[in-house]
C-alpha cells in the first residue's frame, strides 16, 4: 500500500515536470548570467534589427565585433529596402538628397534613418550594472523557459519579462543556452505588441574569427569619446552654477540612476536619469538662452498648462518630450513613461522650482 | 759773330773742322778781335805742348775716344734726319758726315730704311679713324646720362672721367646734359589756365566724337552704361567714396554679427538630447524604449520590407561554414 501511494506520489511529480517541461526557475541569477556572458564571451556576427517608428517599421543589417565589454562595435551593413541595385549609390545619394530636402521642408522626425546605415563604426556602451539587474529583478517578473527553435543555429532559452505595474513594457530575451549570450531581443509595448526586435542571423564565438574580423576592421574603427561624463549632484552645481532640481514624484521602481553633464558651445547641461531598469525618463536642466524656437518647432508643440507654468508637448521620433522653463532654467523631459505619468513628474519639478 | 760764338768754335777752327764761310768769320773776328786771337793763341800753344809731349796718345785711347764721338754723333743721326737738332749741331755733324764716311754709311742706311718703312706702311684711312673714335664716343655719350646719375660701376665711371679729361667733345656734350636737366627742372611750373583750358576743350570734343563714333545705333531709352563707367569707376576709385563703402561695409559686418543668433535652434538641441537619451538604450538589450503603440502612419516610401543585399559577403560566407561546421 504504501508502495503504491509512493508509485502514485512520484508518478504525479513526474507528471507536473512532464507537464511544464520548458519552464524553469528564473531570478536575477539569469539576468546575471547573461550580463557576466556579455563581459566575458567574444563574438562576431550580423543581426537585424527592426524598430518601429511613425513613419512605419524599419529594418536593417549590422555587422557586431565584440571582443569584450570596453571593446564592442557595431556597423550597419545594409538597410532593408533601401535599393541597393547595381545603381546603388546613385540611389542612396538621391535618397541622401531626398532626405535633406525633406529635413528642409521640415519634416525632421525621424533622422535616424540619415544617420544610420552610413557605413560607420559605433561604439556599443552596454551597461549591465548590477544595480539595474536587481531594478528589473526588483520591479519586473522573470521567467525563463527553453525555446523549441534555434537561433543562428543555437540551442536557446528565453527569459520572459513582465511588468508589475501598469503601462510598462516587456522583453523577450533569447540567450544562448550554452554560454548565455544574448542572440534575440524582443520588445513589446504596454499592449503586448511587438514594437523593436533584433536577431542574430550568423553568430560565431570563436575566438580566432573574432580576432581574425577585429583585425580586418581594426583601421576603420575610430571610437568617439562619449558626448557626457558622470558626475555627482554637487559637482554637477559647482560645474554648471545652477541647482540642479530633481523631480518630487518618481514613477513607481523608478530611482535617480545618473547624473552626468553635457559640455556643448552654448551653456552646459545637466541630464539627470531615472530608470525602473527596464525603461528610462531624462530630464535636461539649462541655463542661459533658450534654443531658437521657430515657427516650424510651435506648430509641432502642442501648449498646455501644468501648475501655472506653460509646457510645450512634442512628440519627438515616437517619444513625448516636454519643454518649460522656470527660475532661469530652461527643461527638457524625455521618456518612455506613460503620458499620465511623464505630466505628473512634470508637475513635481514645476511645484519644486516654483518653491525655491 | 760775337766773342763767345767765336771762342766756342775755334777748337773746330784750330781742328780744320769749319765750313769755309764759318772759317772766314772766324778769321775775320780774329783780326779785329785781340781777345779771341790771344785764346787762339793759347789754344795753339797748349796743342803745341801737348804734341811736344814725348809720349804719343796710345792708339787705345785714341781708338776709344773716336768710337765715343761716333757713337754720340750716330746717336743724334735720327734726331738730324728728323730736322729736330739745333743749327750747331747739326753743322757739327754734317762736318763729321763730309769726314766721316763710317757714319755717313750709317745715315745712308737710316735713310733707306725710313724709305722702306714709308714705302711698307700704309697710312691708315681717315675714314676708319674717324669711325674708330665716333664709336668710342658713342659708347660714352651712351652712358653720360647714367654717368650723371651716378648709376655707372666703379670701373666704367673712372673710365669715363678718364675720357672726359681728355675729350672735349664727350665734356661739352656732358655740360649740355647738365644745363639741360637745370631747364627741365625749371619746366616744372604748371601750364596756364588758358593752355589747360584749351587742351581740356578739345580732349573733351574728340572723347564726345569718339563716343558718338562707337554707338551710332543705341536707342534713347536705354541707359547708355558704357558712357558713364569712366565716370563711374572715377567715383569709385574716390578716397572719400572708398573710404565711405569700406565704414558702411564694417558696419554691416558687426551688424550681421551682433543679430546673428548665437543660440542653438531648439531642433539641435532636442537632437542632442534625444541622443543622449537612447544612448543608453540602444546599446544595452535589456533596456526598451516602447511603453505605447505610436502612431502608425504609413511608411513614406512604401519600400520597406525588401530585403537588401549584405556588403560584407566574405563574413557571411566564414560565419556560413563556421556553422555548418558545427
Amino acid at each position: 500500500m504504501r508502495i503504491h501511494k509512493y508509485l502514485i506520489l512520484h508518478s504525479a511529480v513526474l507528471a507536473f515536470l512532464l507537464w511544464t517541461p520548458h519552464t524553469l526557475f528564473a531570478d536575477v541569477s539569469t539576468l546575471e548570467r547573461i550580463a557576466e556572458a556579455e563581459r566575458k564571451v567574444s563574438y562576431v556576427g550580423l543581426r537585424l534589427k527592426t524598430f518601429s517608428s511613425s513613419r512605419g517599421t524599419r529594418t536593417f543589417e549590422e555587422m557586431v565585433i565584440h571582443k569584450s565589454i570596453d571593446a564592442s562595435y557595431r556597423k550597419v551593413v545594409s538597410i532593408v529596402g533601401e535599393r541597393q541595385s547595381s545603381e546603388g549609390s546613385r540611389d542612396r545619394n538621391e535618397r541622401r538628397g531626398n532626405d535633406r530636402q525633406r529635413n528642409d521642408n521640415g519634416n525632421r522626425r525621424d533622422r535616424r534613418e540619415t544617420n544610420w546605415g552610413r557605413h560607420e563604426w559605433r561604439q556599443v556602451r552596454s551597461q549591465f550594472s548590477k544595480e539595474e539587474i536587481e531594478l528589473i529583478a526588483q520591479n519586473y517578473n522573470l521567467e525563463e523557459s527553453a525555446s523549441t527553435e534555434k537561433t543562428a543555429n543555437y540551442e536557446t532559452n528565453i527569459l520572459t519579462i513582465t511588468p508589475k505595474f501598469a503601462g510598462r513594457p516587456t522583453k523577450r530575451i533569447f540567450f544562448a543556452r550554452e554560454n548565455g549570450v544574448i542572440l534575440r531581443v524582443e520588445d513589446l509595448d504596454a499592449e503586448g505588441v511587438l514594437q523593436d526586435m533584433f536577431v542574430y542571423t550568423r553568430i560565431s564565438f570563436n575566438p580566432e574569427a573574432v580576432e581574425r574580423k577585429w583585425k580586418a576592421y581594426e583601421k576603420e574603427i575610430k571610437p568617439r569619446p562619449p558626448r557626457s561624463t558622470s558626475i555627482s549632484l554637487a559637482e554637477a552645481e559647482k560645474m554648471i552654477k545652477i541647482k540642479p532640481i530633481q523631480s518630487e514624484y518618481l514613477p513607481p521602481g523608478f530611482q535617480l540612476k545618473d547624473v552626468r553633464i553635457i559640455k556643448s558651445r552654448e551653456n552646459d547641461s545637466i541630464l539627470l536619469e531615472y530608470t525602473d531598469g527596464l525603461i528610462n525618463f531624462t530630464l535636461f536642466e539649462k541655463a542661459g538662452k533658450l534654443p531658437r524656437i521657430t515657427d516650424r518647432d510651435r506648430r509641432e508643440e502642442i501648449e498646455v498648462e501644468l501648475g501655472g507654468t506653460t509646457v510645450y508637448k512634442r512628440r519627438f521620433r515616437g517619444t513625448d518630450t516636454f519643454r518649460w522653463s522656470g527660475a532661469k532654467i530652461h527643461f527638457f523631459l524625455i521618456g518612455a513613461l506613460s503620458p499620465d505619468e511623464m505630466q505628473k513628474v512634470v508637475e513635481s519639478v514645476i511645484h519644486k522650482t516654483n518653491e525655491k | 759773330m760775337n766773342h763767345q760764338r767765336v771762342q766756342e768754335e775755334l777748337s773746330a777752327y784750330l781742328d780744320n773742322e769749319l765750313t769755309p764761310a764759318m772759317r772766314e768769320q772766324v778769321e775775320a773776328h780774329l783780326r779785329a778781335c785781340s781777345e779771341c786771337a790771344e785764346i787762339l793763341s793759347t789754344f795753339q800753344n797748349n796743342r803745341q805742348m801737348i804734341a811736344n809731349i814725348a809720349h804719343p796718345v796710345p792708339s787705345t785711347l785714341k781708338d776709344g775716344v773716336m768710337a765715343k764721338i761716333h757713337t754720340q754723333l750716330q746717336e743724334e743721326l735720327s734726331a738730324y734726319l728728323d730736322n729736330e737738332l739745333a743749327p750747331t749741331a747739326r753743322d757739327r755733324i754734317e762736318v763729321h758726315l763730309h769726314a766721316c764716311s763710317e757714319c755717313a754709311e750709317i745715315l745712308s742706311t737710316f735713310q733707306n730704311n725710313r724709305q722702306m718703312i714709308a714705302n711698307i706702311a700704309h697710312p691708315v684711312p681717315s675714314t676708319l679713324k674717324d669711325g674708330v673714335m665716333a664709336k668710342i664716343h658713342t659708347q660714352f655719350q651712351e652712358e653720360l646720362s647714367a654717368y650723371l646719375d651716378n648709376e655707372l660701376a666703379p670701373a666704367m665711371h673712372e673710365r669715363m672721367e678718364a675720357h672726359l679729361h681728355s675729350c672735349g667733345e664727350c665734356s661739352d656734350m656732358l655740360a649740355v646734359f647738365r644745363q639741360n636737366r637745370e631747364r627741365v627742372k625749371t619746366l616744372e611750373h604748371p601750364a596756364p589756365a588758358s593752355i589747360e583750358n584749351v587742351v581740356m576743350a578739345k580732349i573733351r570734343q574728340q572723347s564726345a566724337q569718339t563716343r558718338k563714333e562707337e554707338t551710332p545705333t543705341r536707342s534713347g531709352w536705354i541707359p547708355d552704361i558704357g558712357r558713364w563707367m569712366p565716370d563711374l569707376g572715377r567715383w569709385f576709385f574716390r578716397p572719400v567714396t572708398a573710404g565711405a563703402t569700406g565704414i558702411l561695409t564694417l558696419v554691416l559686418i558687426l551688424g550681421a554679427l551682433y543679430f546673428y543668433p548665437t543660440a542653438p535652434q531648439y531642433e539641435e538641441t532636442l537632437d542632442l538630447y534625444f541622443g543622449l537619451y537612447t544612448e543608453q538604450l540602444e546599446d544595452n538589450p535589456l533596456k526598451s524604449n516602447v511603453v505605447k503603440p505610436i502612431d502608425a502612419t504609413p511608411a513614406v516610401d512604401g519600400d520597406n520590407v525588401i530585403t537588401g543585399t549584405v556588403d560584407d559577403a566574405e563574413l557571411f560566407l566564414d560565419l556560413y561554414l563556421e556553422n555548418v561546421g558545427d
